[in-house]
């Protein structure tokens, strides 16, 4: 069983070295997702286990995280001292078809990616404070940030999966 | 952006969270194949071949993965038997100098990479929370390595060549 974000103890402070693999795992997100759900149905991606998150949800939660990480790269590298709160406008992705959630996560994501690389070696030492976690975050530790963030999303999908695939 | 990605043995690793992460660390584990197989699908023979300033291919990079799988087995074995020190790595990589990965289709290398991998996540979907926090000492980083933290490290590592091979990707592109 994953163990719940919010309680998850995150160090940053990461070196812009780490940049890359940070980069990479980020990119890996796309094709991890698209492997995990090809050829599962359509009712499954959609259903509520004991009403938690649909698989479809937490796609399209992953997606909604990409627009508030787009937004505080930008607040980041304009010197605002505290990020935006992560606030989301979630859809009822249950009845959108799940390529069209991955098409969003993916659109999403590479957006994200290609604004990591327009940032110059200053740009990625530039902090704010998260509101929540009440600690200096750069772009760098954001990358980070997210990519363990996508990798609980992808235990949680793997716990729907074997559930409903193997119970 | 004109960062380099750090050099693997100078990696430094903290390996003192005490929260059990490792559904994700296995999560990460599992991921390596797709992502292999997505960035090199199109890539043409003369790409997957090529030595940049004599350093690895990108088969070379994918064959040293599948050399090594059986190293970080044996070291969950290490760590389960209640050796005091995990085996010792060959650092100087004679297994993936010596196999002529170059002469293996990146379609077969691939295929062997998905399987044994598919083998050692397999093995840890079966440990107990009470062994992920079994440990052994790390014979070159001299540090306490649990298992949660050998697989972090190995997922590292997977990502350390992911990342490599997207470079000679690009520089070749």
């Amino acid at each position: 069983m994953a163990l719940p974000w919010f309680e998850r103890n995150l160090k940053f402070g990461y070196s812009s070295e780490m940049l890359p693999f940070f980069l990479e795992r980020l990119r890996g997100t796309i094709i991890r997702l698209e492997e995990k759900i090809r050829g599962i149905d359509e009712k499954i991606l959609s259903r509520k286990l004991e009403g938690k998150w649909s698989i479809k949800e937490n796609i399209g939660h992953l997606a909604e995280v990409d627009e508030v990480s787009n937004k505080r790269l930008t607040e980041m590298t304009s010197g605002v001292a505290v990020l935006s709160p992560a606030v989301f406008e979630p859809q009822d992705y249950n009845q959108w078809p799940a390529a069209k959630i991955l098409d969003l996560f993916k659109k999403n994501r590479l957006h994200n990616l290609k604004k990591y690389k327009t940032l110059s070696d200053e740009q990625l030492k530039m902090s704010s404070q998260h509101q929540r976690l009440k600690v200096q975050l750069t772009p760098v530790d954001l990358a980070w940030f997210d990519a363990e963030h996508d990798d609980h999303h992808l235990v949680k999908i793997n716990e729907i999966l074997d559930y409903t695939l193997n119970k | 952006m004109s960062i380099q990605q750090t050099k693997w043995f100078d990696r430094k690793f903290e390996f003192s969270g005490e929260q059990n992460v490792f559904p994700s660390i296995v999560e990460r584990l599992r991921g390596t194949p797709a992502r292999l197989e997505e960035k090199l699908r199109r890539v043409p023979e003369n790409v997957l071949t090529a030595k940049l300033e004599s350093t690895w291919s990108i088969k070379e990079n994918v064959g040293h993965l599948i050399d090594l799988e059986s190293l970080w087995m044996g070291r969950l074995e290490d760590i389960l038997n209640k050796e005091p020190f995990l085996r010792v790595a060959d650092l100087s990589n004679t297994k993936t100098h010596e196999a002529n990965h170059n002469a293996t289709s990146i379609e077969d290398l691939l295929e062997i990479f998905r399987s044994i991998r598919q083998t050692t996540v397999g093995r840890l979907e079966l440990l107990s929370e009470k062994e992920i926090y079994l440990s052994a000492l790390h014979p070159r980083l001299k540090t306490p390595m649990r298992v949660m933290d050998h697989f972090l490290f190995v997922a590292e590592h997977d990502d350390h060549h992911l990342v490599t091979i997207t470079k000679i990707i690009q520089t070749l592109s």
